[in-house]
C-alpha cells in the first residue's frame, strides 16, 4: 500500500560497489503519535490521463498523490510538490528544467525535484540524456551545481511508495526489476548508502527548504545547466524581468527568505514566506510602472544595476543566489 | 462566668467562619486527589471529506508517594474510535493496563517512562524557566510551541491571551484558566500549511493538583495545495467524573464562557466506512502532534503563571489521555490494514515504540469485535518485541495474548460476553470486571455516535476481516470443528497452510513446543508463554494470566547472558585461592514461578550441582553474598552444565557482602 505522501520524502540512496545506487526506499519516519496513520495515509487523487504536448511529440504526465494530469506549463510547479509519472513513446522528448530526456524506446519514468536534487528514475524502457543511455532500473540525479550522477534505484521500495500511483505496466516492470535486484542485493552487489533523494535532510527541514527552493522561478534556475556565475546572472535577469512584468510571485520567490525570519519563527515558516511576499509587493508599489526597465548589468562593486532605475545585490543562501531585499535601491524612479 | 461563656461562643463562631472561608471552600466536596474517572473525546474534521472521533475512559489515581513525588497513575478502561476512513473499533481493558507520570511538587518537573518524552521535556522546560511575573490573572505571551528541540515544524509561534480566575462553587473552589490564541501558521511534514487559532480551558482544584475538566479546539484551514484549502477543526475534551455516581464534578457550561465553549463542543460529521480503501490524510498525524503540544504547553503556562507554587496536573493529563486515544486509533488502523490484506492479523500491535510510548505497560487489552468472525475477538497484551526493545525483558509481556474464537460456537447473542469469558476467564467475568469493561465499550460507542450504535459497524468490519484473510478463514474453520487456540494461533502467526483439524482437542504443550521449534520470533515468544502458562496451570480457556512478577532483563554482577537448550543444570563452586567458607544465597526463578527459593549455599571447590525445573523462556539465577568467608570478597564460579547455545558456559562472580549478581539465561527446548 502507498505509505503516504510521506513515502516520497523517504527515498534513500544505495551504494553499489564503485557506483552510487539511488533508491526510492520507503522508510518509516519516527512518528510521535499515530504512526499507523502513514500505513494507510494520503489518498491519491487521480485524474484521467491526458496527453500533454511536449516538443513535437506527446507525453503522458501525471502527479502521484495530490495532482492528476499535469497541466501545460505546470510541470516545474508540480514536480516541486510531488513526483511525476511520465510515460513516453519511442522518440518522444521530455524537457525538464532545460534538460532534454529522450525516450529511445517506450519508456516509463518517475521524475521529480527535491530541495537538493532533480532526479529521473527509469522504470521501463531506455532513455537518453545528454548522449548518455539509461536503461530500466537506473536513475540519474542532478544536485544543484554538480554534474549528473547515475545509479540504480530500489525497485521494491519504489513499488511500495508509489504502488497506487503507477500504471499497471510500470508496476509489472518494477516487479521484474525487483526480482533481479533481490539477487544482486543477496550477493552484496547493491548496498544502501542511506541518501534519500526525496529528502536529503530531516523531513521538517526538507519541507521548509522546499518552500523557498522549489518554487518554479528558483527551481528552473537551480537545475538548468550552467555555472554559478550563469545562475547568478539568470537570477538577476529573472528578478528584473519580474519587476518589469509586475509579477509579485516571482519577485518574492527570488528574494532571500532568511532576513524575514523573526524570533517567533521556527525556521522558514509560512509566515516568513508571507512576509517575503509582502516585501515583494512593497517593492513593486515603490516602482513607477511607467518607467522603462532595461536588462541588468553587473557592476564593478558586485551589485547589479538597472541604469537609472535600481540596483541590488545577490547573496547566496542555501547554495542559491537570491536577491538580497535589503540591498534593493531605486534611483529616482519610484512613486 | 458569663463572660467566659460568651468568649467561648464567640471563639467557636470565629473558628467556624475561618474554617468555612479557608478550609471549607478549598477542600469541601471535590475529590482529594484520588480515584478520578476521566472521560475523553477527540475529534478531527477536515471539510466534508474527513472526520474522526475517538472516545476513551480512564481511571486516574493521584497519590503522594513521598514529599518529592506525586504519582499520577492512569488505568485504561475502554476506548472507541470511528471515522470516515476507519472501521469502528472498541477496546476494553480488564486489569493492570496502567501508565502514568510522576511530578515533583517542589520543582514541578514531571517524569514518565510511558509518555512521549518530547512533550514531557517541553512541559518541563516551561517550569525550568522561572516566570518573571507570577500570580497573574490576565496576560498575553508568545507560546514556544515550535522549536528544533521539541516539535520541529517550520512555523510561527502563536501569541496567546490567558485569563485565570478563582471561583467558589458549592463543592469548593476551583481555578479556571481560559486561553485564546491569535492566528498562527505552520507547515506539516507533508508540506501542507495549517493556519489556525486555538482556544482552551482548564478547570482544576487544589491548586491545579486535581484536574476536573479541560477543553481545547484548534480551528482554521488546511492548505494541501493552493487549490485545495478547506476548514479544519480538532477538538479535545476531558471531564472528570465521580466514580461513584458517574456524574461530572463540575458543570463546565456554568463555568466557561459560552462563546469559548461553543468552539470546543461539537461532534464530527462524517460517513463511517466499514473498511475503506481510502487512505487517511497525510497531515493527520502532524496535526495531532501539533495540537497536543499546543494544548499541553498552553495548559502548563496557564498553571505556571497563576499559582505561587504551580502544581502541574492538567498538561500531563492531556498528554496521557491523548496517548490512550492514540493506542485505540493505532489498533483501528492496523485492523484496517489486515482487512485490506496489507498486514497479517498476527502483526497487529497497537503498542509502538515509534508511536505511543507505552513502556512498562502490561495487562490485558481486549479488542472486542462485536459479533466477531461471525465472531473473532482478539486479546492484546504487550508485544514481547517491544518489551525487549524497552529493556524490560519478555517477561514484561506476560499478558501477550492473541486469541480468536468463532461465534458459530457461541451463538450471535451475547457474543461479546462470551468473548470475555474466553479471553479473560470466567472468573474475571464473574467478578464483574469484564462486564464493567463491556459496558464501557458499549456506552462509549453509543456516546460517539449519539444515536447510532457504532458497534454494528464493528461487526461488519470483523466479518470483512475474515472474508479477506485466508489464514483467518482457515482459522475459523478450525475452530468450528473444535477449539484449539494454540494451533490456530500458530496458523495466524505463521500463515501456515497446514490443516488445523488434525488435533481435535487442545494440546497446548505440543502447540507451544511446535511454536518454539518452528515458528518465527513472535511465534516462539508466544510458544514460551503458552508453555509457561501450561506449566503453571494458569492457562484456562484462553485466558493468559500474568503471574505477577518480573524477571531481570539482563545479567549483572559479572555474569553474562546465556542461552541453553534442554533442562537447566549448573554447578556452583568457590573459585578463590582457598576454600574460605564463602556463602551465597541462591534463588532461581522462571516464568513458571520460583524454582529454587532463596537457599544459602556454602561454596566449595568441588561445588554443588543444581537442576531446577525451569520454564522455557527467561530464567533468573540470583546470587547474594551472605558471607565473604575468611578472605573477602565472595569469589565463585557457575558452570552451566546444560547445552549452551550462546554466551559463556563458565561464569564467575565477585561479590561484596550483601551484593547481588544475576545470571539471566534463556532456556530453550
Amino acid at each position: 500500500m502507498v505509505e503516504s505522501l510521506w513515502s516520497f520524502f523517504s527515498w534513500r540512496l544505495f551504494e553499489f560497489p564503485s557506483f552510487r545506487l539511488s533508491s526510492v526506499r520507503s522508510s518509516s519516519p519516527q512518528r510521535p503519535y499515530a504512526r499507523r496513520t502513514w500505513s494507510i495515509a494520503a489518498a491519491p487523487i487521480y485524474a484521467t490521463l491526458l496527453l500533454a504536448p511536449v516538443v513535437g511529440h506527446t507525453l503522458e504526465l501525471k502527479g502521484t498523490f495530490r495532482f492528476g494530469t499535469v497541466p501545460n506549463g505546470s510541470l516545474a510547479d508540480v514536480m516541486g510538490r510531488e513526483p511525476i509519472v511520465a510515460q513516453a513513446g519511442e522518440g518522444e522528448d521530455l524537457i525538464v528544467h532545460g534538460h532534454t530526456i529522450k525516450a529511445l524506446t517506450d519508456a516509463g519514468l518517475v521524475v521529480g525535484t527535491s530541495a537538493d536534487f532533480l532526479y529521473v528514475a527509469v522504470v521501463q524502457g531506455t532513455i537518453d540524456v545528454g548522449s548518455i543511455k539509461l536503461d530500466a532500473g537506473r536513475a540519474l540525479f542532478w544536485p544543484t551545481g554538480g554534474p549528473w550522477q547515475f545509479a540504480y534505484f530500489d525497485a521494491a521500495v519504489l513499488r511500495d511508495s508509489l504502488s497506487q500511483s503507477l500504471p499497471v505496466n510500470m508496476l509489472t516492470a518494477l516487479a521484474s526489476l525487483e526480482e533481479t535486484q533481490e539477487t544482486q542485493k543477496f550477493w552484496g552487489l547493491l548496498t544502501d548508502v542511506g541518501l534519500n533523494l526525496q529528502a536529503s535532510t530531516p523531513v521538517g527541514l526538507e519541507v521548509a527548504r522546499r518552500a523557498y527552493l522549489s518554487q518554479p522561478a528558483v527551481a528552473t534556475i537551480r537545475f538548468s545547466p550552467g555555472t554559478e556565475e550563469e545562475r547568478e546572472e539568470a537570477v538577476a535577469a529573472a528578478f528584473v524581468s519580474a519587476l518589469r512584468n509586475r509579477d509579485t510571485t516571482t519577485i518574492a520567490a527570488l528574494l532571500q527568505p532568511f532576513p524575514f525570519i523573526s524570533d517567533a519563527d521556527n525556521g522558514v515558516s509560512p509566515a516568513v514566506i508571507g512576509r517575503r511576499y509582502d516585501a515583494a509587493q512593497a517593492l513593486l508599489d515603490l516602482l513607477d510602472s511607467r518607467v522603462e526597465i532595461r536588462d541588468p548589468v553587473n557592476s564593478d562593486n558586485g551589485t547589479w544595476q538597472v541604469p537609472e532605475v535600481l540596483s541590488f545585490a545577490i547573496k547566496v543562501g542555501d547554495r542559491f543566489p537570491f536577491v538580497d531585499a535589503s540591498t534593493v535601491q531605486f534611483e529616482g524612479s519610484t512613486r | 462566668m458569663n463572660q467566659c461563656i460568651q468568649r467561648s461562643v464567640w471563639f467557636c463562631i470565629f473558628c467556624s467562619i475561618i474554617f468555612l472561608t479557608v478550609g471549607g471552600h478549598a477542600h469541601a466536596k471535590f475529590p482529594d486527589r484520588f480515584d478520578l474517572q476521566i472521560l475523553n473525546s477527540q475529534s478531527v474534521v477536515y471539510g466534508e471529506e474527513f472526520g474522526l472521533e475517538i472516545g476513551s475512559e480512564l481511571g486516574l489515581s493521584v497519590v503522594r508517594t513521598s514529599p518529592e513525588v506525586d504519582e499520577y497513575i492512569f488505568s485504561a478502561e475502554a476506548g472507541v474510535v470511528a471515522g470516515s476512513n476507519l472501521p469502528t473499533t472498541a477496546v476494553a481493558a480488564v486489569d493492570r493496563f496502567s501508565f502514568g507520570f510522576t511530578r515533583n511538587p517542589t520543582t514541578q518537573i514531571i517524569d514518565s517512562r510511558d509518555l512521549d518524552a518530547r512533550v514531557v521535556d517541553q512541559i518541563n522546560s516551561i517550569f525550568e524557566s522561572p516566570q518573571k511575573e507570577n500570580f497573574e490573572k490576565s496576560w498575553s505571551q508568545r507560546v514556544p510551541i515550535f522549536s528544533p528541540k521539541y516539535i520541529d515544524f517550520p512555523g510561527e509561534n502563536p501569541i496567546v491571551n490567558f485569563d485565570v480566575q478563582q471561583l467558589v462553587l458549592k463543592d469548593g473552589s476551583v481555578t479556571v484558566a481560559t486561553y485564546r490564541s491569535d492566528e498562527f501558521e505552520f507547515y506539516t511534514n507533508s508540506g501542507a500549511v495549517i493556519r489556525a487559532e486555538f482556544v482552551g480551558y482548564d478547570i482544576g482544584t487544589d491548586n491545579w493538583r486535581v484536574p476536573l475538566a479541560s477543553g481545547f479546539a484548534l480551528i482554521g484551514t488546511l492548505e494541501v495545495s493552493p487549490e485545495e484549502i478547506k476548514p479544519i477543526i480538532i477538538r479535545k475534551r476531558n471531564l472528570s467524573l465521580n466514580p461513584m455516581t458517574s456524574r461530572p464534578h463540575v458543570e463546565v457550561r456554568k463555568i466557561v464562557p459560552t462563546d469559548l465553549l461553543n468552539l470546543i463542543e461539537g461532534s464530527a460529521s462524517y460517513r463511517s466506512y466499514i473498511v475503506s480503501e481510502e487512505e487517511l490524510p497525510a497531515w493527520l498525524s502532524d496535526l495531532q502532534v501539533a495540537a497536543l503540544h499546543v494544548e499541553a504547553i498552553s495548559s502548563a503556562i496557564a498553571e505556571g503563571r497563576s499559582n505561587p507554587l504551580p502544581l502541574l496536573a492538567i498538561a500531563g493529563v492531556a498528554l496521557a489521555v491523548d496517548g490512550f486515544g492514540t493506542l485505540v486509533f493505532n489498533l483501528s488502523v492496523d485492523l484496517t490494514d489486515v482487512a485490506l490484506g496489507n498486514k497479517k492479523l498476527g502483526d497487529v500491535n497497537p503498542f509502538s515504540d515509534e508511536g505511543l510510548k507505552t513502556k512498562g505497560i502490561a495487562g490485558n487489552l481486549t479488542y472486542g469485535a462485536g459479533k466477531g468472525v461471525e465472531g473473532a475477538a482478539v486479546a492484546f497484551g504487550m508485544d514481547p518485541r517491544n518489551a525487549e526493545a524497552l529493556g524490560l525483558g519478555t517477561e514484561a509481556a506476560l499478558d501477550l495474548s492473541l486469541v480468536f474464537f468463532p461465534t458459530g460456537a457461541v451463538g450471535k447473542a451475547g457474543n461479546i460476553k462470551k468473548s470475555a469469558n474466553v479471553l479473560w476467564g470466567t472468573a474475571a467475568h464473574r467478578s464483574g470486571k469484564a462486564q464493567k469493561a463491556l459496558n464501557q465499550m458499549g456506552k462509549l460507542a453509543h456516546q460517539l455516535g449519539n444515536t447510532a450504535n457504532r458497534m454494528s459497524k464493528s461487526d461488519k468490519f470483523t466479518s470483512y476481516v475474515v472474508g479477506v484473510s485466508g489464514s483467518a478463514q482457515k482459522f475459523d474453520a478450525a475452530l468450528q470443528s473444535g477449539v484449539n487456540i494454540g494451533k490456530a494461533t500458530e496458523v495466524l502467526l505463521n500463515g501456515a497452510g497446514q490443516s488445523v483439524r488434525d488435533i481435535q482437542g487442545p494440546n497446548l504443550l505440543d502447540v507451544s513446543r511446535s511454536l518454539v521449534a518452528t515458528g518465527n520470533r513472535e511465534a516462539q515468544q508466544l510458544g514460551y508463554r503458552i508453555f509457561a502458562q501450561v506449566q503453571a496451570n494458569n492457562f484456562v480457556t484462553g485466558a493468559f494470566i500474568n503471574s505477577g512478577f518480573s524477571l531481570a532483563s539482563s545479567s549483572s554482577g559479572g555474569f553474562v547472558d546465556a542461552a541453553i537448550t534442554g533442562p537447566l543444570r549448573f554447578n556452583l563452586f568457590d573459585s578463590g585461592n582457598l576454600e574460605d567458607g564463602d556463602i551465597v544465597s541462591l534463588e532461581v526463578r522462571s516464568l513458571n514461578g520460583q524454582n529454587i527459593a532463596p537457599t544459602n549455599v556454602t561454596l566449595t571447590f568441588a561445588g554443588r550441582i543444581f537442576a531446577p525445573s525451569v520454564a522455557i523462556g527467561p530464567v533468573e539465577i540470583r546470587l547474594v553474598s551472605v558471607s565473604e568467608g575468611a578472605a573477602p570478597p565472595t569469589t565463585g564460579g557457575l558452570q552451566i552444565l546444560s547445552s549452551v547455545t550462546t554466551g559463556p558456559s563458565a561464569q564467575s562472580f565477585n561479590l561484596s557482602l550483601g551484593q547481588s549478581g544475576i545470571l539471566r539465561i534463556t532456556a530453550g527446548l
